[in-house]
């Protein structure tokens, strides 16, 4: 404040206010006076300055340490008088008010202390950051030494798998993959092709692998009437080159007229015995078909009936 | 190769032979035995007037050619069920003479039925008629050997023979 009563409006008042520590003690008093003597707080509400809490800040600290240094002399001079302690007495009856504008600006400072900060730094980092070279800084860094102290098996040893595995909900990410999109992206004919099967079978010890099969066992699990009864010998037949050899081996007109003949003859038995059973009222399926040891195991299918009549047997 | 279910219609190998395959099998014996035996006592008689110079004159009469004949007849059957099981006449129609059981008849089997086949013509036919409407189909001379008579032709060959010389004909009439 100057001479005419008018507060600071700028930062080059405050500057003035701030510039030298002799001068400090005379401006920074005048706030506190006028505070004194107005009973407000040194803290402009509305002033022309830019930033008047700093300045009223800058005021409290000011008077704090005129009072404190005060306060030191005198004391020192003083010291334990009788009149000392009365002039101490008056002296905190005095500064009372000083402290307690003190005490306000103290607890301002703890509240607004942590975004003047930020702003600090969010206003200084920049310039840091600029002002540092992070390659600079990263190219002094010897990875590789750091690597060399870095003691990985003591590292990994001190980590417990299984705890973390055990944290991990296996089927909550296995129902998250999409195995078909998975498989669709493996290209199995790229796989089978890098793999060599010469050299994979060259390893393979097929006597010994033979020698621990029990083959008699494979056998025994295998429904061999279950398992031909589902082939089609026909179309086997019909569309193989065992046609033609079951017809090279067997052409004559001999053998075709006795498949005739015989073919003939269970067509009529068949024929009779659908009648005999028919008039006796004799289920054919409850009669037995054959002598045990013969009709043991079910025969195999015959197929569609060939014969040009229609009417043969498919025996 | 595909695959089908399995058909309903199976092959009928092992199973009891009916009658009329055993009647064209009979018949067919009937006539080999029978022409068999005439040639084969024709050509003991030519032998015999040929080594002897007509010096030795047979004469059987009826009761000694049918006597020689049942012999015959009994060979004829009897050792052929005893071997295999099967007649010619047997063979040709593809049914053999087994067990009940479904082993093989054996000699002693086959020497029974052998001579106990009149029966069924001394019983007028009777001894006939279990083939047709018996559940094993067992005549009576059967029941006495214990034996009984079954399909033995593989039908199934026969009848994949049928496609294949069908496919040959096909693809040579193709070609």
């Amino acid at each position: 404040m100057d001479a005419e009563g008018r507060q600071p409006d700028g930062p080059g008042d405050r500057s003035d206010d701030r510039s030298g520590e002799a001068g400090g003690d005379r401006s920074r008093a005048e706030p506190v006076a006028r505070t004194e003597a107005t009973g407000r707080s040194p803290t402009p509400t509305g002033g022309e300055g830019g930033e008047p809490d700093r300045w009223g800040v800058d005021v409290a600290l000011g008077a704090a340490s005129v009072a404190a240094r005060a306060a030191s002399e005198v004391a020192g001079a003083v010291g334990g008088s009788r009149a000392g302690r009365a002039a101490g007495a008056a002296a905190r009856w005095v500064t009372r008010p000083l402290a307690r504008e003190g005490e306000q600006v103290r607890e301002r400072i703890g509240e607004e202390a942590g975004p003047a900060a930020r702003d600090v730094l969010r206003q200084v980092t920049p310039g840091v950051v600029e002002a540092v070279g992070i390659d600079d800084v990263l190219a002094a860094i010897d990875v590789d030494a750091i690597l060399d102290r870095v003691d990985v098996n003591r590292l990994v040893s001190r980590i417990d798998v299984n705890a973390i595995v055990g944290q991990v909900d296996v089927n909550a990410i296995v129902q998250r993959v999409d195995v078909d999109a998975l498989v669709r992206k493996v290209d199995v004919n790229a796989i089978v092709g890098q793999v060599d099967l010469d050299a994979l079978l060259a390893k393979i010890d097929l006597d010994a692998l033979l020698d621990r099969l029990d083959l008699d066992a494979v056998l025994a699990r295998i429904d061999l009437d279950a398992l031909m009864a589902r082939v089609d010998v026909d179309a086997l037949v019909s569309r193989t080159e065992i046609g033609a050899l079951v017809a090279r081996s067997t052409t004559g007109v001999a053998s075709e007229a006795l498949d005739a003949v015989r073919r003939q003859g269970v067509s009529l038995d068949n024929v009779i015995t659908r009648v005999v059973n028919r008039a006796l009222r004799r289920d054919p399926a409850a009669l037995p078909a054959g002598p045990p040891r013969l009709v043991a195991r079910p025969a195999l299918p015959a197929g569609p009936d060939p014969s040009p009549t229609g009417g043969g047997p498919a025996t | 190769m595909t695959t089908v279910e399995a058909d309903a219609s199976l092959s009928q190998q092992g199973h009891y032979a009916g009658a009329v395959t055993r009647l064209a099998a009979f018949v067919v014996d009937q006539a080999v035995s029978a022409t068999s035996f005439a040639a084969g006592t024709a050509v003991v008689a030519w032998v015999l007037a040929l080594v002897s110079s007509d010096r030795v004159d047979i004469h059987l009469g009826a009761a000694g050619v049918g006597l020689l004949y049942a012999v015959w007849a009994f060979a004829y059957l009897a050792y052929p069920w005893a071997v295999s099981g099967k007649t010619p006449g047997m063979a040709l129609m593809g049914i053999r003479v087994v067990r009940a059981d479904g082993d093989d008849a054996g000699g002693r089997r086959a020497a029974v039925r052998a001579i106990t086949l009149p029966l069924g013509f001394l019983t007028f036919g009777l001894g006939f008629a279990p083939i047709v409407l018996g559940r094993r189909r067992r005549a009576l001379h059967d029941v006495l050997a214990g034996t009984v008579v079954v399909y033995a032709w593989d039908a199934r060959a026969a009848h994949w023979r049928f496609l294949a010389r069908r496919n040959e004909g096909g693809a040579a009439g193709a070609g």
